[in-house]
């Protein structure tokens, strides 16, 4: 058997001056997956630089996703993004990381690791959209992504307070 | 779906925040306009009686409605004094 991790924290939100320097995913929340033997990457689906840029920036973008409209995704390396949140934890931030450990069999862990690696290489784009009360099949966020991968996702909707309350109470710091 | 336990002022908040949350989710999913309006009502009504509660975080971004749904007070605590 073998490790995958699914990490989360939330984010700071995007109205207190106190963050705005911050990156749009410390302030937004994010959710990551991990492999064992390979702990310091962290990957994690999130818009395009392009797409951002091409809405108007970073600003923009969450504007945009807000009113319902999707933006190209991709899978990130988002290691530095979750060391940031921890240590903002220091600074009052409620960016809690939590993890949950899922293990799987050889094979199983060997499947999803690749697949992952595949997308992640290849900048393969799947749809980001913020979440709708009705998962819809053919977008995702970072917290509903990981349903591609056939990883379980907890809070079939995808909102980041709901998903990281569920790591509260099933996983672990 | 979990029983929710209320004993304190925080506890509350927590749970209508959460509700906002999945109100801004519904909100994104409904395709009617009037479902839409009765969802920012009650949306715009919970934020109100939040802030007179004392909310004064920056609520998560899948959490919000568009700017231009959301009621002032909740723009006036981030108002620079």
């Amino acid at each position: 058997m073998k490790k995958i991790y699914l990490i989360a924290f939330r984010g700071t939100g995007f109205r207190d001056e106190k963050f705005v320097g911050e990156d749009t995913l410390i302030r937004a929340g994010h959710v990551g997956f991990s492999f064992e033997g390979d702990e310091t990457s962290i990957l994690g689906f999130h818009p395009t630089q392009k797409a951002v840029e091409a809405v108007g920036g970073e600003a923009a973008a969450i504007l945009w996703l807000r009113e319902k409209k999707i933006l190209d995704g991709i899978v990130q390396q988002d290691y530095s993004v979750f060391t940031r949140a921890v240590e903002l934890v220091k600074q009052g931030a409620r960016t809690h990381v939590w993890q949950f450990v899922v293990e799987v069999d050889d094979e199983t862990f060997e499947r999803i690791r690749q697949q992952a690696l595949q997308w992640y290489n290849e900048k393969m784009v799947f749809p980001y959209a913020f979440p709708p009360d009705e998962p819809k099949a053919d977008r995702d966020n970072c917290a509903t992504f990981p349903r591609r991968l056939g990883l379980p996702i907890f809070d079939p909707v995808g909102q980041i307070k709901d998903y990281v309350r569920v790591l509260e109470e099933q996983g672990q710091p | 779906m979990q029983p929710i336990s209320i004993e304190t002022d925080a506890q509350l908040l927590d749970a209508l925040e959460t509700r906002l949350g999945r109100l801004a989710a519904k909100w994104r999913g409904a395709n009617d306009t009037q479902e839409e309006l009765a969802l920012v009502r009650q949306y715009q009504a919970i934020l109100r009686c939040m802030i007179e509660m004392g909310y004064r975080e920056s609520l998560d971004a899948d959490a919000e409605l568009p700017d231009r749904l959301l009621p002032q007070e909740y723009f006036d605590l981030f108002k620079s004094s």
